[in-house]
């Protein structure tokens, strides 16, 4: 490590190895890199670095599993200054994303989860989503978007269920879906307001939905 | 000739560079000259973990052809509802049975993908599409097996065809297959919704006759943008 460095040019290759997903560097070089700077500090590269990823994501200069590298190189980065998530993220829209009653294969949810949470949604995952958990969370945590995600085609009548009777009790609440079992055309015939293809596209796609709100 | 319990073919496991560029594939990106030394050090890792927890098992079954209608093909234990593997069927020239298979590669790296991913989604991402890929290879390793000992009957063999897939109903097409295959035997479970755990199992059937011209119901399935659609093999 060039000690002659400043604060500044250490920062700079935080931000550079947080947009890279190199968990190992800043393991090795990032207490060094963060050691003469305000937390403060630190916390803004981080976000910059990600604020990178995410409009890398967004032209498909990154695929998602290097986005989500990069999220994880974000985490590692928190931990040098021992920083919860929470602290770091501005906490904006709250969304409730699940999976719908019947679906036991979450890992793309929690994906699309993570995306919107590093996109600044405040993203609450209970995992399973029936359609009573679904309205009792929104009594509770009064969402401005519910995602619902489906694998298999099976699921689909419990997703229009729950669909039917979000729009029917909470007409306010945006409904985004998405899965495998999906694709826009039985989006719209379900009743969801919107649908996101994959994780890339869940940011914009929720942006859109809940523009002017 | 009735139904017959046969042996299913060992997993041969692919070689790590195999595996890797397998990850690649099935998680739906490809590597480039920006892909860093993190991401190709994290892909081998993976690619180990994924093999060094699999506990492949398979079986594989068979039952004579005892009517084909419109939309309903019969065996003595089964049967399919699907119009689209009719019609293929009906290009065949004498098909004869219908072969069921079932596989899985085990709980354990159903297991490692959930506690992956309260480390590292990139991490768990990579494991799944470990998993996928590892799971068609056994399913086309247990059809070329099929298709090798039939080859020595003289018979042709269909390409292989999952519930789910093309017009074959998967909320009545999985317990059917079930039933007949009775997967519980090596641990595969079925869930309401028919999706199986462990996840990375898979279920299907091929057909054989004297010729099969058309091996895959995708080639007259009017879902053209399918993605799961099979090129013609």
């Amino acid at each position: 490590m060039d000690t002659k460095k400043n604060t500044a040019d250490m920062l700079g290759e935080l931000e550079t190895a947080v947009y890279q997903g190199d968990i190992v560097n800043i393991r090795d070089n990032g207490p060094c890199w963060v050691r003469n700077a305000p937390v403060q500090s630190v916390i803004d590269t981080l976000n910059r670095a990600m604020e990178r990823a995410r409009d890398g994501l967004k032209h498909a200069v990154l695929s998602v599993p290097e986005f989500l590298l990069a999220m994880d190189a974000f985490r590692e980065g928190l931990r040098l200054v021992k920083q919860p998530e929470s602290k770091a993220r501005t906490q904006g829209r709250c969304v409730l994303i699940g999976v719908v009653e019947g679906e036991v294969h979450d890992l793309g949810k929690n994906i699309v989860a993570a995306v919107l949470e590093d996109s600044g949604f405040q993203v609450i995952n209970p995992g399973e989503l029936t359609r009573d958990r679904t309205l009792d969370a929104i009594q509770e945590h009064r969402p401005c978007l519910v995602a619902l995600s489906a694998m298999m085609s099976t699921c689909i009548p419990a997703m229009q269920d729950t669909i039917t009777w979000v729009r029917k009790l909470h007409p306010d609440v945006r409904i985004m879906v998405g899965g495998a079992a999906l694709d826009a055309d039985l989006a719209a015939t379900i009743g969801a307001h919107g649908y996101a293809d994959n994780a890339a596209t869940a940011t914009d796609a929720a942006r859109t939905l809940l523009n002017g709100k | 000739m009735g139904n017959k319990e046969l042996c299913p073919p060992d997993f041969i496991p692919p070689t790590r560079d195999a595996l890797i560029a397998g990850i690649w594939k099935a998680s739906g990106t490809a590597p480039t000259s920006r892909n860093s030394r993190t991401i190709t050090d994290m892909l081998a890792r993976v690619a180990d973990a994924a093999m060094s927890v699999l506990d492949p098992r398979s079986l594989l079954k068979q039952t004579e052809i005892t009517g084909i209608e419109e939309s309903v093909l019969t065996g003595r234990e089964v049967s399919i509802a699907s119009r689209e593997l009719c019609r293929l069927m009906a290009s065949m020239d004498r098909p004869d049975s219908i072969f069921g298979f079932a596989l899985t590669l085990g709980g354990e790296l159903d297991a490692l993908i959930v506690q992956t991913q309260r480390k590292s989604l990139a991490g768990a991402l990579f494991l799944d599409a470990a998993g996928s890929f590892l799971a068609e290879q056994y399913a086309a390793q247990v059809e070329d097996h099929l298709r090798v000992a039939l080859a020595l009957q003289g018979l042709e063999l269909s390409a292989r065809f999952s519930p789910g897939y093309s017009d074959w109903d998967i909320a009545c097409g999985q317990p059917e297959l079930f039933r007949f295959l009775l997967p519980q035997t090596i641990g595969i479970s079925l869930w309401p919704s028919g999706m199986m755990s462990p996840f990375k199992s898979i279920t299907g059937i091929c057909i054989a006759a004297a010729h099969v011209p058309h091996r895959t119901p995708c080639e007259s399935c009017h879902k053209q943008d399918c993605r799961y659609r099979r090129v013609v093999i």
